[in-house]
């Protein structure tokens, strides 16, 4: 076996030990039964390397080896899981109808999709100019230094890494290399097909679950592992990847909290939001997006306590750890922007600048064209259905901050929009897809017949959106 | 470590930085704190006066300057 084999085969074998801990926690995530299984393989995927990342924290900290970190966290989530598994019976999932050949099909493009991106993703070692500078970087040092040190906040000496960033994939690079032993940029790589593998899983099972049937289901899964402008060799070793998943948990949990569709909703959304907001600054607004959905979305019904509740599982662990994190690196400026044009003597200047960001937008939209256009196309052609359309408004209001951004760029409103609008973008495609495919499928009925969750004894009912 | 390195583009910073972590990189700065090392390329430069040379790198000289050395020894 060749060096690289055996980096690859020691990486494989580590993320199936952390994925198989991380789904026996996430039985405390999702109640027992089919109908769940799907999400619960993708959470158990997420949670496995936050077990990762939290064993770096850990010993960055002063605690023992990360691999004995590893295996405490690991051995604690698995107790967790075990002592707060929900009683309740899951939902059952929408039979699934005769097998089809189309559906085969399907399951072959999305399988490619899965293959084609780990092509990409392992046929060199990550050499992204992000992952250099940014995310490599810091794991690396982490790692290396078997601590944070100070100078990865310095802006003289760290500035261009953005110490302002998140650090949890960082330590997730940190602590896969702390438990394997070594540093390998090109095994590390092995970790983002399994993002992506985690993506699919939650989308289908989630849109499934909720009632979308499996032709639509299906497609949206194999057109979102097939979607090279985020699963390219080039988003590898960068935070957008993650980013997309914890956005796509983070939706799903919404939208189930606001509904009730099972006990443990509301965990899963305060989850998500950790880990949303761990990986990337746009995590916490995500994290205040989603709460604005669930305000909005249930106004005139609903229960109000719940909705509080619900506001408070989005926002309050993302607030919680910005604050922590804050409170204990120091508040970096977000040197990429200016925000002192909101000052009123600015206006004029913030007046222009919104200008050209429009114009440069425009540019990078007119240039990828298919992807909006098809995107307003599936959206007008779906059916009211407010369970998959809160992701929409997630994806929505995202976007929305993607394409104003570049007004306050410090290096000018083209260089942000060239360089980062399509990457941010496409990183909404797992939202986008979820949101479409459930307005596609309505409320579940039109493709399977009378087919919708049907939540057992026990189960809350699903509440006015 | 400080990198003299005259013409290196933000490419080649990053990838020195990435490379030599987690010790951190300077690239041609105008001052060196005492304890750092310096990695001189370039043999259009002159090396700084009162630096010592450690060992020759390919198309450089790895360099251990006195402490508290200020100014760009590249020049």
């Amino acid at each position: 076996m060749t060096a690289l084999a055996a980096s690859f085969s020691e990486m494989a074998l580590l993320l199936l030990a952390a994925g198989a801990a991380g789904f026996a926690s996430a039985r405390s995530l999702h109640p027992a039964g089919r109908a769940h299984r799907p999400e619960r393989i993708g959470w158990g995927v997420c949670l496995g390397l936050a077990f990762l990342s939290g064993s770096a924290l850990l010993a960055s900290l002063g605690g023992p080896h990360p691999r004995v970190c590893f295996a405490v966290l690991a051995v604690a989530g698995m107790v967790a899981g075990r002592i707060f598994a929900p009683r309740e019976p899951g939902a059952t999932v929408p039979p699934a109808g005769r097998p089809r050949a189309a559906h085969a099909l399907l399951w072959i493009a999305a399988a490619a999709g899965v293959l084609l991106y780990a092509v990409r993703a392992l046929i060199r070692p990550m050499w992204s100019i992000d992952f250099l500078a940014i995310w490599g970087l810091k794991g690396r040092t982490i790692f290396a230094a078997g601590a944070i040190p100070t100078w990865l906040s310095d802006p003289r000496l760290a500035g261009f890494s953005h110490p302002e960033y998140p650090l949890g994939l960082p330590l997730l690079f940190a602590g896969a290399s702390g438990v394997i032993g070594k540093w390998d940029d090109h095994a590390l790589a092995v970790l983002f097909p399994a993002f992506q593998i985690a993506t699919l899983a939650v989308l289908f099972g989630w849109l499934r679950r909720r009632g979308a049937g499996p032709g639509v289901t299906l497609t949206a899964t194999a057109l979102l592992a097939l979607f090279e402008p985020l699963y390219s060799g080039f988003l590898t070793g960068m935070a957008d990847v993650p980013l997309s998943l914890g956005m796509l948990l983070l939706g799903a949990a919404l939208s189930d909290a606001m509904d009730g569709t099972d006990s443990r909703a509301l965990a899963r959304l305060s989850v998500a939001s950790l880990l949303a907001s761990s990986v990337k600054n746009e995590g916490l607004f995500l994290a205040a997006a989603a709460a604005g959905v669930a305000i909005l979305g249930s106004r005139g019904g609903g229960d109000r306590i719940r909705r509080l509740k619900v506001v408070a599982a989005a926002i309050f662990p993302a607030a919680s750890l910005t604050v922590l994190v804050r409170a204990v690196r120091g508040a970096a400026p977000l040197r990429d922007f200016d925000f002192g044009l909101f000052a009123p003597s600015r206006l004029g200047e913030l007046l222009a600048r919104a200008a050209e960001a429009i114009s440069a937008d425009a540019h990078v939209a007119a240039r990828s064209w298919i992807f909006p256009v098809s995107i307003a196309v599936l959206v007008i052609a779906g059916q009211k259905a407010p369970w998959a359309g809160r992701l929409l408004w997630l994806a929505a209001a995202a976007l929305a901050v993607y394409l104003a951004l570049p007004a306050f760029a410090v290096l000018g409103p083209e260089w942000l929009a060239e360089t980062t609008l399509f990457r941010t973008a496409a990183a909404l495609a797992p939202l986008a897809a979820a949101g479409i495919a459930g307005r596609l499928s309505g409320d579940g009925r039109r493709e399977t017949g009378d087919e919708r969750i049907k939540s057992d004894a026990g189960v809350k009912g699903a509440a006015p959106a | 470590m400080a990198l003299f390195a005259p013409g290196a583009d933000e490419t080649a910073y990053y990838l020195s930085v990435y490379e030599f972590a987690p010790l951190p990189v300077r690239l041609n700065p105008p001052a060196v704190s005492s304890g750092w090392l310096a990695a001189v390329y370039g043999t259009g430069t002159g090396r700084p006066a009162g630096w010592s040379v450690l060992r020759d790198l390919p198309g450089g000289v790895l360099m251990e300057g006195p402490p508290a050395v200020s100014g760009d020894p590249s020049r």
